[in-house]
């Protein structure tokens, strides 16, 4: 069980405000989406919450413990990030690039164990494609690649993840059940899971919180139900916009 | 005192034309000067001079290679002399002449503030470059290439009429082919002593048959074990000098240097050459330079040789 | 996968057999030819001769040095490729090799003594590490461009100095310092020293290996997975820097091997580097030992400059390489 907690983060690129005092609580078992316009700078608040950035001001926090105070390798533990482009060299095959998101579990001395293949293989598995297993990443498909690397993030068993527009070039039919049963399952292991999504609807359909960034540094937030109304959206993605519900979902579409 | 032909080719006249007619400043005329009692022979084997609208003596001389000065000293014209090569220093007197730069480098605005009527060219010690920058700036340049021995005499003859030191070049010239027949007679026909020559250890750099530092093995009695290399100056490996098993190792050694290139050859004392301790030094001053010193330089490696072949086996 | 355990073994197996069958061959063949009863006798009575001055004073010592400095300007070449990440990098890149050949090119120049110039090529190659360290420091990430263009320029900044002094040298000196800029091994022992720095390195590789892997899947991966970059590039720029200074002491600047050899190898047994490393230590130094014996014999009793056959031997393999399968580096 892992709470992600950020004090009055603030951060900047250059001179853009991206957030200001911030102060977020993710609890284990929480999925959260981060929404907002382009180049407000979602990937960098996931970059920073990762701990691969350093925050202007502020503190995060991972179960009372400070993030940048933990040691690389047990920090790879507990946080895992996957990230929006592609960054698999071409030459490695599926199998390995899987093992390698394995390395804050491995020892230097002792090299993969007889688990750390199992897990590997399940993460694959997991995905649909033990097939795949020994291919080159350079010879599989975009949505192919994007689910290697998911079987990755599996793979690394961490209990804080965060995903930076995880369903890109995916079918719908990953996009939906993958996506889906991918958060079920970490839902019930208690995880904390913060996305980005580049689909504003599937965004809500799959997050309990949102979190707002609008772009001069004041943030929004709260569970989605809350958050997610016309008024809201349509300040926040500068653009109006207007609620259609089937049934017991929601859906906001451009006026 | 007999005067020597001049002849003009036709390539000359072509070029008299052409240089009229374009935009080089000066006309060429271009002179084969022959020499000597031999003249037939010497004006086929020597490489032409080029003058221009020239009179006979030149006053004011500058020389692009130390033996070339050092011939204009043996002829008496040394004080004809207003500029030389940074490596021109023998006789001493040379050395108070001023220096108009080194083989690297010529400084073409010092020849040009020297006002020389005559520039003594070497073909291969000087860039073709800096050699034609000199005709095109109107100077008169007589180009040499001295090869062989022989050459160097025809040499001394043909220095001795630019100077108008006929008299005492030829009698120079004679004295030397002497000298030269002489060790020739003394030496040549001896028991023949294979013979390696080194010049340089970093690396083992030789000479083949073409240089004439082999007619001087051979004058003296002896064989140059790499002569038959295909360019005239040659890296070869200690194995090669090894297989080569010579008599006799010669090499050059400098004012400066205190040990030879050859005293590497002492730690194989299973060659010939190490075993008779024939490792030979000689005064690089007199072998590498083209001029009158080169009889010092085989009266040495004859001498030398000679004792080496008594030391053999 | 592609290599699996036993695939791996084969290769190594088979590679110190042509390493061994390389010095081997070596050690036989020469101007000079080996008379075998005199080596007989040397081994039986310990009596010297010809025969066994040329094999163990001649062939063996610079068929060890050959051997060891064509390792080191593999692994060298290795840890670049992935220090850059740039399939065009080799040891050379960064200016070690020239700040070694500027100050063993001075003391040609000023007429010392030869034994002057490997103490003033280790002075210039130590020179030129530190100077690039200070310089690109700042960059922070070891990695970065900032530190390839560093180098580069430094490394222009030396050949600027080299051809100064090529155009001051005499005659005669020139063609001793051509020969040394062309890569030129004597025989003499490769000394314990390098041969420490080599096996060090090698240990070393094969220790962070798994992290080298890591490091080629991206800069922001590999931190995330726990690996700590800025350390481990400053480790593997020390590493290739002090390979790349022991060759290039002892040999000037051989080429190619460093270039070639990664990419030879990975194409043959893949990129990771646990065995990426030991394999190309084993391929380089047969190769150099195989091309210092064709410097040595191809146009007897003329000597090459052993770099200009690692040329030869070198640029038709990277064209193939090219043409085949494109070089399997992300850049």
């Amino acid at each position: 069980m892992m709470r992600l907690e950020v004090q009055s983060l603030d951060l900047r690129i250059s001179e853009k405000k991206i957030c200001d005092d911030l102060t977020l609580n993710v609890k284990p078992g929480e999925v959260w989406s981060v929404l907002g316009r382009n180049g407000v700078g979602k990937t960098t608040l996931l970059h920073t919450l990762a701990g691969l950035r350093d925050p202007l001001k502020g503190q995060i926090k991972l179960d009372g413990v400070a993030l940048n105070s933990l040691a690389t390798k047990a920090r790879g533990q507990k946080v895992s990030i996957l990230f929006q482009q592609t960054q698999a060299p071409i030459s490695t095959c599926a199998y390995d690039f899987v093992m390698s998101a394995r390395h804050p579990w491995i020892s230097r001395w002792a090299g993969p164990t007889r688990d750390d293949q199992d897990i590997v293989v399940e993460s694959l598995s997991q995905m649909g494609l033990e097939a795949l297993m020994h291919r080159d990443v350079g010879s599989l498909s975009g949505g192919e690649r994007r689910r290697v690397e998911l079987a990755a993030t599996v793979a690394q068993n961490a209990q804080t993840i965060l995903l930076d527009e995880p369903v890109n070039h995916l079918d719908l039919h990953y996009q939906i059940n993958l996506l889906q049963d991918a958060l079920t399952k970490w839902r019930a292991e208690g995880r904390a899971v913060v996305m980005v999504m580049h689909d504003l609807n599937l965004a809500i359909r799959f997050s309990d919180h949102l979190l707002c960034l609008c772009g001069d540094g004041s943030t929004l937030q709260g569970e989605t139900s809350a958050v997610a109304t016309t008024e809201n959206l349509s300040t926040l993605l500068r653009y109006p916009l207007r609620e259609l519900t089937l049934g017991d979902r929601s859906f906001f579409i451009p006026a | 005192m007999r005067d020597p032909n001049i002849q003009f080719s036709p390539i000359a006249i072509g070029q008299a034309i052409s240089a009229v007619c374009g935009f080089l400043s000066g006309s060429f005329f271009l002179l084969i000067v022959t020499g000597g009692s031999s003249s037939d022979s010497l004006a086929s084997e020597i490489d032409h001079g080029v003058l221009s609208q020239f009179e006979v003596p030149a006053e004011r001389v500058i020389s692009l290679a130390p033996h070339l000065t050092e011939i204009m000293f043996h002829i008496g014209a040394g004080e004809s002399l207003v500029g030389v090569m940074a490596s021109s220093d023998f006789p001493s007197a040379a050395l108070l002449l001023p220096r108009v730069g080194s083989h690297r480098l010529l400084d073409l605005e010092k020849i040009i503030s020297l006002k020389p009527d005559l520039v003594l060219g070497w073909k291969e010690g000087n860039h073709e470059a800096d050699l034609s920058m000199i005709r095109r700036l109107g100077f008169n340049v007589f180009e040499s290439n001295p090869g062989t021995l022989e050459e160097i005499a025809a040499l001394i003859r043909q220095l001795g009429f630019l100077m108008g030191k006929t008299e005492i070049a030829e009698s120079q010239a004679r004295d030397f082919e002497r000298k030269i027949a002489e060790l020739r007679r003394r030496y040549a026909k001896k028991e023949p002593v294979r013979v390696f020559y080194q010049v340089w250890d970093h690396p083992i750099y030789t000479l083949n048959g073409r240089h004439v530092v082999s007619q001087l093995i051979e004058d003296c009695g002896g064989s140059n074990v790499f002569s038959e290399l295909p360019t005239i100056s040659v890296v070869v490996s200690v194995e090669a000098v090894l297989n080569a098993d010579p008599d006799v190792i010669v090499g050059s050694l400098t004012k400066t240097e205190d040990s030879s290139p050859v005293s590497m050859w002492s730690q194989w004392p299973a060659m010939t050459a190490v075993a008779s301790q024939n490792l030979i030094s000689i005064d690089a001053d007199h072998i590498a330079r083209m001029g009158p010193r080169i009889v010092l330089a085989m009266t040495e490696l004859c001498e030398k040789m000679d004792l080496a072949r008594a030391r053999l086996p | 996968m592609k290599s699996s355990h036993r695939y791996q073994r084969l290769t190594i197996a088979i590679l110190l057999v042509f390493s061994i069958a390389a010095v081997g061959l070596s050690l036989l063949v020469g101007s000079v030819s080996i008379v075998w009863n005199d080596l007989i006798s040397f081994f039986r009575s310990g009596t010297v001769s010809m025969t066994t001055m040329v094999v163990f004073e001649l062939r063996l010592p610079r068929a060890v040095s050959a051997f060891v400095v064509g390792s080191s300007l593999a692994v060298a070449g290795v840890m670049m490729q992935v220090l850059l990440r740039n399939p065009l990098a080799d040891p050379y890149v960064l200016g070690v090799s020239g700040g070694s050949a500027a100050f063993a090119l001075i003391v040609m120049l000023l007429g010392l003594p030869f034994s002057a110039v490997p103490i003033a090529a280790t002075l210039g190659a130590g020179f030129s590490i530190v100077l690039l360290i200070l310089l690109a420091r700042a960059s922070g990430d070891w990695g970065s461009s900032r530190l390839l263009l560093t180098g580069i320029v430094l490394a222009s900044g030396w050949g600027a100095l080299i051809g100064f002094f090529l155009s001051l040298g005499e005659a005669n000196q020139i063609q001793g310092m051509l020969f040394w800029l062309m890569g030129d091994l004597r025989p003499e022992w490769p000394g314990f020293i390098r041969i420490l720095v080599l096996l060090a390195v090698l240990i070393v590789g094969l220790i962070v290996a798994r992290d080298l892997d890591l490091l080629l899947e991206g800069d922001l991966r590999a931190r995330s997975l726990g690996l700590n970059t800025s350390a481990l590039r400053l480790i593997i720029l020390l590493a290739a820097s002090l390979l790349t200074a022991a060759s290039v002491t002892l040999a000037g600047p051989v080429g190619f091997i460093g270039l070639v050899v990664p990419h030879m190898m990975r194409l043959i047994i893949g990129s990771r580097h646990r065995l990426l490393i030991p394999v190309s230590a084993l391929a380089g130094g047969t190769l150099l030992v195989i091309a210092e014996m064709i410097a040595r014999t191809v146009i007897a009793p003329q000597q090459l400059p052993v770099g200009v056959i690692t040329s030869f031997i070198g640029v038709p393999v990277f064209l193939y390489l090219l043409r085949r399968r494109g070089l399997s580096i992300p850049s």
